[in-house]
């Protein structure tokens, strides 16, 4: 394969990073062109399939917004060819984003400070004063490590002469070194023999600056600082990322409910009790990281984390405010303020920038609308902006109005014709548009340039629009050239697929309890997906049933809550019919509280939330399930609806494989446990009590189907050697604490997991959640067999009253769980 | 007593406002505007704030505009909050820098030239409160509305007045009317409102013109034809160069002299709001608030 002439043309007008004007390859492009034309283009798309399913094996996913059904993930679009970048030319863009980082850094200060720069005149005023994001609580603050900008980032684009520009400043919770880290990650792997041969610069020194920067950033507790990564939550857009750059640097990944304030101190719930926590990285905005003195938001967004600051208590990087340096009219006046501030000039200069309240700028922007891109001088959450060239005559109007109206609130920048890249598409290349995003991290004296970044390129050449929202894919940057550099990882060399990553005495409360959660939902669907599949047989059994035996299972159905409607006649016929629709129904209903779509629904919401805590096989597993159902909703129960319940059975026992065998036995496993046991004991209750409590016409068909849910069938049969009885079912099911889906066994599990709990309350020997399954197992193990299978009046008393006593324990259990380690309510007592 | 004081000149304040919620609240952080300043016009001796239940943590600081913001947090649930806090000033006997028959040379535009084009230091800062706020929003309407009271050669200050003394006789004051959230445009609309409404009224009026104006929040002597005097009060200030900042109560038409109490200045209430919290629980609540000024 020849790439270079068959597949790949630049577009006239645009630079290209690949292909020399001659139509040559750029020499730095060669080794890794060297590779890909020997792979060929079999293997090439091969290779692209294979970074495909690694981005979806590792679950990375950038979220969009939300719709009406929940959430909207998709894979990160990866595109495999990475951007190669001679090392002399990264040196300048280091050097120049560095300076920029520096820069944006002493204006922070200045104009939360003094603000000399508004008394000198470099800056219009009301670019401070009316900015919104001039957040006036955070004025007069020192961060506590004395740098507003921690972390920076940069977006950089390329026009048609090679000279580089800068289009865009993150200076709040700059987002992407995680994606970068990722699609360095996979790129890697997709492509190690280009690798090996292209002597690329690795990213990790980048990761290991930013980890000694944020460790020197406490303004206590110097040893041994706790840092947080403070994240919006499982909702956000790059949650992806902030659960991989939590593991990635060893940070607990907190919302803002998991922090709780005391005494201007920050502090982690967890559940031994609230740990201090030194420093906090904050990946969501300034404004939402403080609900009372920052506005909007909500309680669970830490009220009083800026007096916290104010205190000098706890480090918050970025410095709570970082967001006004992000204004883009704030690049009409850099130069000046560079020359002022620094007494350089920028390295790299930022597109051409016009404030339109500036009377002879305003002038020149109505003039060149046309060309111009024209954004509000204060940017909103979304980055609005309006390209002058797509507009008709009649909007092109209507914007010159607006602008006039109100001069201030507009910019308007040159548009960059950018430069283009290959991507790879079916085994050739074809030329994309595309702008790089550079990283920056503070190390106490200046700031550290990421060795490569995130590049985004546009998903076709007739749009600009690079970003991820607007269809765009991703690549790595590949920076080659001489180094002397020795590889460093931070992660472990021996991958660490599963679980809990930190000492578990750092568990939040808030995972703990969806980790509760997500053993009791798996643990119910499986009960569910058990009893549903039991069913199936009858309709397809080898001798034909008796009607009895579908009456008998039709009732115990119609009592778990599956059945709406009466069969239509007595005969078997109408009985079957009857028995059928009841399956179909079950298993297709999705809206109803409890039913079987929904059970689904909240296993995999649990799931998510608990992301980064879930090891791929287990999160992969829950998404399938979750496809497999909506997939499975026009089966019948003649073609795959009999299919579809083995999967899902056979996918709830993987889970709870990947789950429980993967996870440390630490306090996060424990709750999880405890969620699963405690679901079982309550299915297995609930089973007894549907099955057995009132006499059946066909007993035997209501205890062969009870069996088979409670997947003790085999137990049954090897034990006692008979037909199916009462009294042995009860005591299999119930009594006997060797049967590991009985309701003893889980009850000895469930006193072995509260014993082990960190302690609440030291003044009483045992914990009230010790003391109710105490009662539990004496009630069920003082119990007598011959009353509770003895009928009277058609019922079984003895059974009854066993299990609403058994079953109060447990809700009792529950509550108390809730209470003492989830909640917090004990803490606001101290 | 020390001299140049006598008893006769100090006024004491109690501000008491008490929240009482339908739900326990499980723990709550509150931020309060609740001690005067210190001015030009006004010496503030004593203040204390009293927080029940007890507060388990309290701070105070100079803010941005350098009023006192008290800080708190309630750590225990608890279903009322009471705070309650208690000053003693003197505010001196001498009027304001203007006075009717005083003129301060400028005229509107030349104020709107130096504010857009700050000179010293002072005017600077006035710049800050020529722009929109949260509550305060310019808008072509309100130029209007203010460009009658400032024909070519009024003199500001005396332009400025008739502009409050215009509001005070085209609104009614109604507290029926609206809430903390109504926009000012809207009250523009329903001509009435309360101290408050009739502030951020004046205050867009201004900045509409192009010119500096804040927000100032405080308490009022009691006295025959006073309205405003059984809670918090409202008032703006404008500033002029040279002058310096004037208050000016579009509520009771008047310029404040020996009866207007300061607690603190911004924008618009948004960044001055007495007493503002974050509550965790609580379902709903009910507030009231009492304010009693003496004078000894």
């Amino acid at each position: 394969m020849n790439l270079t002439n068959l597949s790949y043309q630049s577009v006239p007008g645009h630079y290209d990073e690949f292909m020399a004007p001659d139509g040559s390859v750029r020499s730095h492009w060669r080794p890794l062109v060297d590779v890909l034309e020997g792979l060929g283009p079999d293997e090439l798309n091969r290779r692209v399939q294979d970074s495909r399913r690694m981005v979806r094996d590792n679950g990375t996913i950038f979220q969009f917004q939300k719709d009406v059904d929940g959430h909207r993930d998709r894979p990160w679009p990866l595109d495999l060819v990475p951007i190669v970048i001679d090392r002399a030319e990264w040196d300048f863009l280091a050097a120049g984003v560095a300076q920029r980082a520096r820069l944006l850094n002493l204006i922070l200060a200045d104009l939360y400070g003094p603000q000399t720069l508004l008394h000198d005149r470099l800056l219009p005023g009301e670019l401070l004063f009316a900015h919104p994001r001039f957040l006036r609580p955070c004025s007069g603050l020192q961060p506590g490590n004395g740098v507003w900008l921690t972390v920076y980032a940069v977006d950089l684009a390329r026009s048609e002469n090679g000279s580089w520009w800068i289009i865009g400043d993150r200076t709040d919770a700059p987002t992407g070194s995680g994606f970068a880290l990722e699609n360095r990650l996979v790129t890697n792997r997709a492509l190690s023999e280009a690798f090996e041969a292209s002597n690329i610069r690795r990213l990790s020194g980048y990761f290991r600056t930013h980890r000694e920067t944020l460790a020197r950033a406490a303004t206590r507790n110097h040893d041994n600082p706790r840092t947080v990564l403070l994240s919006p939550g499982p909702d956000a857009e790059t949650y992806f990322e902030q659960a991989l750059l939590a593991r990635y640097l060893g940070y607990t990944l907190v919302e803002g409910s998991d922090l709780a304030i005391r005494n201007r101190r920050v502090f982690l719930k967890t559940l031994g009790g609230l740990l201090p926590v030194d420093v906090v990285w904050r990946l969501q905005n300034s404004e939402s990281c403080d609900s009372l003195e920052l506005g909007g938001g909500s309680a669970g967004v830490t009220p009083g984390l800026l007096d916290c600051v104010r205190g000098g208590q706890v480090t918050v990087a970025n410095a709570l405010g970082s967001g006004l340096a992000e204004s883009p009219a704030l690049m009409a006046f850099l130069p000046n303020l560079a020359r002022r501030l620094i007494g350089e000039d920028l390295r790299i200069p930022s597109v051409a920038t016009w404030w339109c309240g500036q009377e002879g700028q305003c002038a020149e922007v109505l003039d060149r609308i046309g060309e111009l891109v024209i954004k509000p001088t204060f940017p909103g959450p979304r980055r609005e902006r309006t390209f002058g060239s797509e507009l008709g005559t009649e909007e092109r109007d209507a914007l010159r109005d607006a602008i006039l109206g109100h001069p201030h609130a507009y910019i308007a920048q040159e548009q960059i014709p950018l430069s283009t890249v290959p991507v790879g598409i079916h085994g050739s290349l074809s030329p994309r548009f595309m702008v790089i995003r550079a990283f920056a991290v503070s190390d106490g004296q200046s700031w550290a340039v990421m060795p490569g970044g995130l590049a985004r390129v546009s998903p076709s050449l007739e749009s600009r629009d690079v970003t991820v929202l607007g269809g765009g894919s991703s690549k790595d940057i590949w920076v080659v050239g001489e180094t002397d550099e020795l590889p460093i990882t931070l992660l472990p060399s021996v991958p660490r697929p599963i679980g809990v990553s930190r000492a578990t005495f750092d568990l939040p409360s808030r995972v703990a309890e969806n980790l509760y959660w997500l053993g009791r939902y798996a643990e119910r669907l499986d009960a569910a997906a058990r009893l549903i599949r039991a069913t199936v047989p009858l309709l397809f059994g080898e001798s034909s049933r008796s009607s009895s035996a579908l009456r008998g299972t039709l009732g115990f159905l119609e009592d778990l809550g599956y059945v709406q409607g009466k069969p239509d006649g007595p005969g078997p016929q109408q009985l079957e019919e009857a028995l059928e629709r009841a399956i179909g129904m079950a298993v297709a209903e999705s809206v109803r509280k409890g039913s079987f779509g929904w059970q689904i629904l909240k296993l995999q919401r649990t799931a998510h939330l608990l992301r980064d805590r879930l090891s791929l096989d287990a999160w992969n597993i829950v998404n399938r399930l979750q496809s497999d159902y909506a997939a499975g909703n026009l089966l019948t129960i003649e073609r795959g609806l009999p299919e579809l319940l083995d999967r899902i059975v056979i996918a709830l026992t993987g889970f709870s494989g990947a789950v429980g065998e993967g996870m440390t036995r630490g306090d996060g496993w424990r709750f999880l446990d405890i969620g699963r046991r405690l679901e079982r004991a309550l299915q297995v209750i609930e089973l007894l009590r549907r099955g057995l409590f009132h006499e059946a016409e066909d007993e035997r068909a209501r205890i062969e189907l009870l069996l088979v849910a409670a997947d003790s069938t085999m137990t049954y049969r090897s034990r006692y050697l008979t037909s199916l009885q009462a009294n042995l079912t009860i005591d299999l099911l119930l009594i006997d604490d060797a049967n590991p889906r009985g309701l003893c066994f889980q009850l000895h599990r469930l006193k072995e997991h509260v014993e082990r709990l960190p302690e609440v309350d030291t003044a009483s020997r045992r914990s009230a959640e010790s003391r109710r399954v105490t009662d539990a197992i004496a009630a069920v193990e003082l119990a007598d067999l011959g009353s509770l299978a003895l009928v009277r009046e058609g019922r079984r008393e003895g059974l009854g009253q066993l299990l609403d006593r058994v079953s109060d324990d447990l809700i009792q259990l529950s509550e108390h769980l809730t209470r003492d380690y989830l909640t917090h309510a004990r803490l606001s007592h101290q | 007593m020390t001299s140049g004081t006598t008893r006769e000149n100090i006024l004491r304040v109690s501000h008491r406002t008490r929240y009482a919620y339908a739900e326990p609240v499980t723990r709550s952080f509150h931020r309060g505007f609740l001690t005067p300043r210190t001015t030009e016009f006004q010496d503030v001796h004593e203040s204390r704030v009293t927080i029940n239940p007890p507060a388990a943590g309290s701070t105070t600081h100079e803010d941005y505009y350098g009023n006192r913001v008290a800080l708190f947090m309630i750590d225990a649930p608890h279903n009322w909050l009471s705070v309650e806090a208690r000053s003693e000033l003197t505010i001196r006997p001498e009027p304001p820098a203007f006075s009717e028959t005083r003129h301060c040379g400028w005229n509107l535009e030349s104020v709107r030239q130096r504010v857009l084009w700050p000179e010293s230091s002072e005017d600077l800062r006035a710049h800050e409160f020529c722009f929109d706020s949260p509550h305060v929003f310019r808008r072509q309407e309100f130029a209007e509305y203010a460009a009658s009271c400032f024909a070519e050669q009024t003199d500001f200050l005396t332009g400025v007045k008739d502009l409050m003394h215009r509001i005070h006789s085209e609104f009614l004051y109604d507290p029926a009317v609206t809430t903390i959230s109504t926009p000012v445009s809207e009250v523009f609309v329903h001509k009435s409102g309360v101290c408050q409404d009739f502030a951020h009224l004046m205050i867009a009026c201004l900045r509409s013109a192009g010119v500096a104006a804040r927000y100032v929040s405080g308490y009022l002597v009691p006295g025959p034809n006073v309205i405003g005097a059984q809670a918090s009060h409202a008032w703006i200030s404008a500033y002029c160069p040279g002058t310096g900042w004037v208050d000016f109560d579009p509520t009771n038409d008047v310029l404040p002299a020996g009866r207007h109490i300061t607690v603190a200045w911004g924008r618009d209430f948004s960044d001055v709001s007495p007493f503002r919290g974050v509550i965790v629980g609580g379902g709903e609540h009910e507030v009231a608030v009492e304010v009693s000024v003496s004078l000894e």
